[in-house]
């Protein structure tokens, strides 16, 4: 097989490698009403959230995942169930390398609140913060609490 | 003996001098840096803020941010033409401790998988940062810096930015 040929397969191999990769992801396409509006500031690469369903922390189930490619982005997460959101950036390039980090939050929405969220990435700095907000505008910030299992 | 076990040979034995470097204590990397070891750095600087804000501030986001493993994947051509691939996991442990004089961050940093380091390495893995930071008084802190050089600069970075509150994100440390 000659080098060009040889380039091509490998091409065609990560293209592939790379659909089924990306296949392994859908939209969230949850039914609960808006309740978390998210502010994106993202000045490289690309940021997503992905949102599980868990019954407990580590017993999670993946329902979807919401692009942020826009700068305000809404979405409904379920009320009174917790649900386990984890913010990823990405960047690089195909000779540079790709990286990719994330920052992960259990919330649990109660009926009647808002949530919002302040997701960032710049100069190699992340931060994805969300914030309960009641009837009359106070404010809380959600814990971001480690599961046990992280450490497994 | 091949040319082969020619080439191995050196490398190793270079890769088990650097690890000889490692600090295996957080009081030996202090001395490195204070010493001017190689590998090794040490800044001073001064915050407006009480050492208890700092404290917290360390606390919070050593948890938030520096509790991670990091992933690293490398590739590259054998001589065969055959691509290869090497995963890394590397497990960075931060703890921070109080008391009376002073508040001490410290990051370790472990392989876990991909390969195997050898010597009499701490549960943790090696020290490559130590934060101090010291009372000056009621409203101001002294910050002392030590870190060996490693891919994980970034983590050293983050930790200048919290404690003067300019930037209160997380380093990307896959960068």
């Amino acid at each position: 097989m000659s080098n060009a040929i040889s380039f091509r397969v490998t091409l065609l191999l990560l293209a592939a490698g790379l659909a089924s990769a990306c296949s392994s992801l859908h939209p969230y396409q949850g039914s609960a009403p808006d309740n978390l509006n998210i502010s994106v500031d993202v000045r490289s690469g690309s940021a997503r959230v992905d949102v599980y369903s868990a019954d407990r922390p580590c017993d999670v189930s993946y329902q979807g995942t919401v692009e942020l490619s826009d700068k305000k982005v809404k979405t409904g997460i379920p009320a009174n169930r917790m649900s386990y959101l984890v913010f990823s950036f990405e960047g690089g390039s195909y000779f540079t390398g790709y990286h990719s980090t994330s920052a992960a939050i259990y919330l649990t929405p109660r009926a009647g609140y808002r949530y919002e969220a302040a997701v960032s990435y710049a100069d190699a700095m992340y931060s994805a913060t969300i914030y309960e907000l009641d009837a009359h505008g106070a404010r809380r910030e959600i814990p971001r609490l480690k599961p046990a299992c992280a450490a497994q | 003996m091949s040319c082969r076990n020619i080439v191995v040979i050196p490398l190793f034995a270079l890769f088990l001098a650097a690890c000889g470097s490692m600090p295996k204590t957080p009081d030996l990397l202090v001395e490195n840096a204070k010493g001017g070891g190689m590998f090794s750095e040490k800044e001073s600087f001064e915050v407006n803020r009480p050492i208890a804000q700092v404290s917290d501030v360390l606390r919070k986001k050593a948890h938030e941010c520096l509790q991670q493993q990091i992933t690293s994947v490398t590739q590259g051509d054998s001589s065969g033409g055959i691509r290869l691939q090497q995963r890394q996991v590397q497990a960075l442990t931060p703890k921070v401790t109080t008391d009376k004089q002073r508040t001490r961050l410290t990051l370790q940093v472990k392989t876990t998988q991909g390969s195997t380091e050898l010597g009499d390495i701490p549960p943790d893995g090696w020290y490559m940062l130590v934060v101090d930071a010291y009372p000056l008084g009621a409203s101001r802190t002294r910050v002392e810096s030590y870190y060996q050089h490693t891919s994980y600069h970034g983590a050293y970075t983050a930790i200048k930015l919290w404690v003067t509150g300019a930037n209160m994100g997380c380093p990307d440390l896959t960068q």
